[in-house]
């Protein structure tokens, strides 16, 4: 049924597909429940140990994944899709391209979370996080990811609007990025339907996941809410965005900086320095395009700021767009390498997360789904003073939230840093000591929490209320059609080859070579660069009109314009990757190599990552006194190695694991998995009973081993019952050092196999010395990629055991 | 009289004046401000004041070109 009636030659209706808009609508609000409640439960069980119930399925190991995956994929996705769905039909003048596509996005998507929820809990999971998901639904996730493209892509062909509006810019870097992050940094090879192992290992997992992981926050949670941004806010207030010029500096320069940050959440560790400065150089960087975008939030009320007396809407989108900055000035201000050595692994992390999460993500989404509800069920929102309530609880919620952990971080960072005065002894030496005297910020952070969720689900009643006092309507516009010949028409050469494209690529490789070059050769490139820019704005000057119109006209033409995109976006991804990723791993190791996992120990290892222990315990001992007087000599590169995935982890609720194997005995783990509390009292660690009832699969092992020699590991060839009498044989000595101290149990079990993986823990092999080459101590700039990395081993831990 | 006169060509300067600006930034593309593509999301096209139908159309009722 065509619901098109021509008036005239060139004016048709288009009725819009709201349906899809409604139903990801209420998708994210019954997610955000979901997912928040989770988070409340969790956040629990950092107060109170029982809150685990002893019940394996809701331990926080297997929790917390499922919390961000739920916050992250579920509650903003759907968000994201139903303001990119709404938005981008009004922005195109058109339909979304195919009703099947849209259905298939929506229930697929769906399908993804409900598996995601089933899987989590029951221990099946990747080891990374935000990438905790099996391959079977990571293939889903790439498939569900291009229909949605394809029909995102689609109704740009089709649209009846020449020009593509800025939100359209930020929806089209989401699309494209995400799918090369997530495909690149998922990559495994299973060895059954629900376990696999990432085919990147130690330094190069930890590289790759960690531009995944940040540009997960870059480009699921923040240019697509931007883009949001874009639309809805000056829908709101009724006014165009405060500059358009303001907002292409703010889209090119986020997308293009944001995807060299990664390497800041790996600041101090065994990283290669010259990834390390970079990620953090461009950390700092972002914060100019990020407060230009704020501001051009901001801005746009101008003129009417009565509208936050009265508006709920307006609220919720000023103080979101306030707290986008806020956390994005917080952000860059961890990446300084300085401070991250206090606040990395701690709480103060988190709530920096949570500042962006719940102030810029959730309050957005309030903001989104108030304006969205009465338009989409042709009423009006059934109680402004409860929207005004939710505002206000949800607001002071996350105040008390990140106060709390601003209170908790910096403490916990103080006590475990501190040393005394001649360097040789740490202030704190029990770790368990600065967990207790965070008792008190972390049950505010609860409340906190607890009064965001209770705003929560003030606003999903009231959004039930308002859709119960409507009818679903889809919206229909008369728009004049777009003629054939105003289509996308730009040639790939004119795309290319202009001056802005030239000055800006000039402008990059100087900067670039002012980076990596050697001494001197640096500063002429950045003698250069400057007298470049100079020449660039004068040109610019001479012939704005003309770069104007070359601006003008790639928004006409939707290809061009997203393959430029993808080469801002790429050009950072390859430049920090490549030298990590091509190194062959003899280069890789410095002066360690990790042992091969005999068969016993990779189970254990496997039940380790099931258990989700990284999500408190890292296995990384930084660059820093107070780490190696903590936890022994500073890790190598080379003791990771053979990591599939790697465990270095990003919070320590518990200590680091990296030297644990030779500190505890068998029957330490063995005690403290069953009662950690026996052994170390006050501790926070959930107990482990079903590790003890529990057989480990034995008859996977050849099949694991066999992936991971595949994949270039160096594991003999070995039959598999070999194999299998490896883990029994090594379990039987287990078994017989437990019973020496009065402990039974049977070397099948999970708690064996675990025991064996944590007993060879800082084990490492020592390759032959290479050629002394000079060391320098110094910080190390230019910047000189390659591994391994030869100024850390100028550091000198006198202090290591 | 005076007053109707000076009125009336005073009104007929500023209508042609208008005019001509009109046309002349109608014909001038050049001049057109990037700003203006500020106001896309306050474009929504005609309203249809009748009250739509729910969830009834396809997709393939997007008119083509």
């Amino acid at each position: 049924m065509s619901t098109a009636t021509n008036t005239n030659a060139t004016k048709a209706i288009i009725e819009y597909d709201d349906k899809s808009v409604r139903q990801f609508m209420l998708a994210s609000i019954i997610w955000g429940l979901v997912g928040m409640l989770v988070g409340v439960l969790i956040a629990s069980q950092m107060n109170f140990r029982f809150m685990n119930f002893d019940t394996s399925f809701l331990t926080f190991g297997r929790l917390r994944p499922l919390h961000t995956n739920a916050v992250i994929f579920a509650f903003v996705g759907n968000m994201m899709f139903a303001g990119i769905y709404y938005s981008t039909q009004r922005l195109c003048k058109a339909r979304m391209a195919s009703d099947l596509l849209s259905k298939i996005h929506f229930w697929g998507w769906q399908f993804i979370i409900v598996c995601a929820a089933v899987t989590l809990p029951l221990g099946f999971t990747r080891g990374q996080e935000y990438a905790e998901l099996i391959w079977p639904i990571n293939i889903m996730v790439a498939l569900i990811w291009v229909v949605f493209a394809v029909n995102f892509f689609w109704t740009l062909h089709k649209r009846n609007e020449p020009s593509l509006y800025v939100a359209l810019w930020f929806y089209i870097a989401t699309i494209v990025t995400i799918a090369m992050l997530y495909i690149v940094n998922h990559l495994s090879i299973p060895t059954s339907f629900t376990h696999s192992y990432s085919i990147w290992a130690g330094v190069k997992g930890a590289l790759i996941q960690w531009w995944y992981g940040h540009n997960a926050v870059a480009f699921f949670l923040t240019t697509p809410i931007l883009g949001i941004m874009y639309y809805f806010l000056p829908k709101a207030v009724e006014r165009p965005v405060y500059s358009y010029r303001l907002s292409i500096v703010h889209f090119w320069s986020l997308v293009f900086i944001y995807i060299w940050a990664g390497p800041h959440h790996l600041l101090n560790t065994a990283l290669p320095m010259w990834l390390q400065y970079l990620g953090m150089f461009f950390s700092l960087m972002l914060w100019a395009p990020s407060w230009g975008g704020m501001l051009n939030g901001l801005l746009t009320l101008r003129g009417a700021w009565d509208k936050l007396r009265t508006d709920p809407v307006v609220k919720f989108f000023i103080a979101a767009i306030t707290f986008y900055g806020m956390s994005t000035f917080e952000g860059p201000l961890l990446s300084i390498r300085a401070v991250n050595a206090l606040s990395h692994y701690s709480d103060w992390t988190i709530g920096h997360v949570h500042s962006g999460a719940l102030g810029w993500n959730g309050l957005m989404a309030a903001g989104l789904f108030y304006w969205l509800t009465p338009r989409l069920y042709g009423t009006k929102l059934r109680s402004v003073a409860l929207a005004n309530f939710h505002f206000w609880i949800a607001l002071v919620g996350i105040l008390f939230y990140v106060a709390a952990l601003w209170i908790a971080g910096i403490m916990q960072g103080l006590m475990l840093n501190a040393v005394n005065p001649e360097g040789t002894a740490l202030m704190y030496p029990n770790f368990l000591e600065t967990v207790q005297a965070i008792w008190t910020p972390l049950a505010f952070r609860l409340v906190g929490g607890t009064l965001y969720f209770v705003g929560m689900i003030i606003m999903a009643v009231n959004l039930f209320l308002t859709i119960r006092s409507g009818k679903a309507v889809n919206e229909k516009r008369e728009v004049v059609l777009l003629q054939r010949g105003q289509k996308d028409t730009m040639p790939l050469k004119e795309t290319f080859i202009n001056d802005p494209i030239a000055y800006m690529l000039g402008g990059m490789l100087l900067v670039l070579g002012f980076i990596f070059l050697p001494a001197h050769a640096n500063l002429a490139s950045l003698v250069c660069a400057g007298i470049f820019a100079v020449i660039a704005v004068k040109k610019f000057r001479q012939s704005h009109h003309a770069w104007s119109h070359w601006y003008e006209k790639l928004l006409h033409n939707y290809l061009p314009f997203t393959v430029l995109t993808f080469v801002a976006v790429v050009a950072g991804g390859l430049i920090q990757i490549i030298p990590t990723v091509v190194v062959s791993k003899a280069q890789n190791v410095e002066d360690r190599v990790q042992r091969p996992y005999t068969p016993l120990e990779l189970a254990g290892r496997d039940i380790y990552v099931s258990e989700g222990c990284y999500n408190c315990h890292s296995q990384m001992i930084r660059t820093m006194l107070p780490d190696v007087l903590r936890y022994g000599d500073y890790s190598r590169l080379g003791e990771s190695i053979f990591d599939h995935p790697f465990q270095w982890g990003s919070k320590r609720t518990g200590p680091d694991l990296a030297r644990v194997g030779a500190r505890r005995s068998a029957s330490w783990h063995f005690n403290h998995m069953r009662d950690p509390e026996s052994m170390s009292a006050g501790s926070l660690m959930p107990r482990y009973p079903w590790l003890f009832e529990e057989k480990f699969d034995q008859k996977a092992l050849p099949g694991k081993i066999a992936v991971l020699a595949g994949m270039g590991e160096p594991y003999p060839p070995k039959t598999s019952d070999v194999i299998k009498q490896e883990a029994i044989e090594q379990g039987i000595k287990i078994v017989e050092e437990l019973k020496k101290e009065g402990l039974q149990t049977t070397p099948d079990m999970k708690i064996v196999a675990l025991t064996a993986y944590l007993l060879q823990l800082g084990n490492y092999d020592t390759p032959k010395p290479k050629d002394p080459e000079a060391n320098p101590a110094v910080v190390p700039f230019p910047l000189k990629p390659g591994n391994p990395d030869v100024y850390r081993s100028g550091v000198k831990t006198a202090a290591a055991p | 009289m005076e007053v109707f006169a000076v009125t009336l060509f005073v009104s007929l300067l500023l209508g042609g004046l208008f005019a001509a600006l009109f046309f002349a930034e109608r014909s001038q593309t050049g001049r057109r401000s990037l700003e203006q593509q500020a106001l896309l999301p306050l474009d929504d096209g005609a309203p249809i004041l009748k009250p739509a139908p729910t969830e009834l159309s396809a997709p393939d009722s997007t008119p083509s070109r």
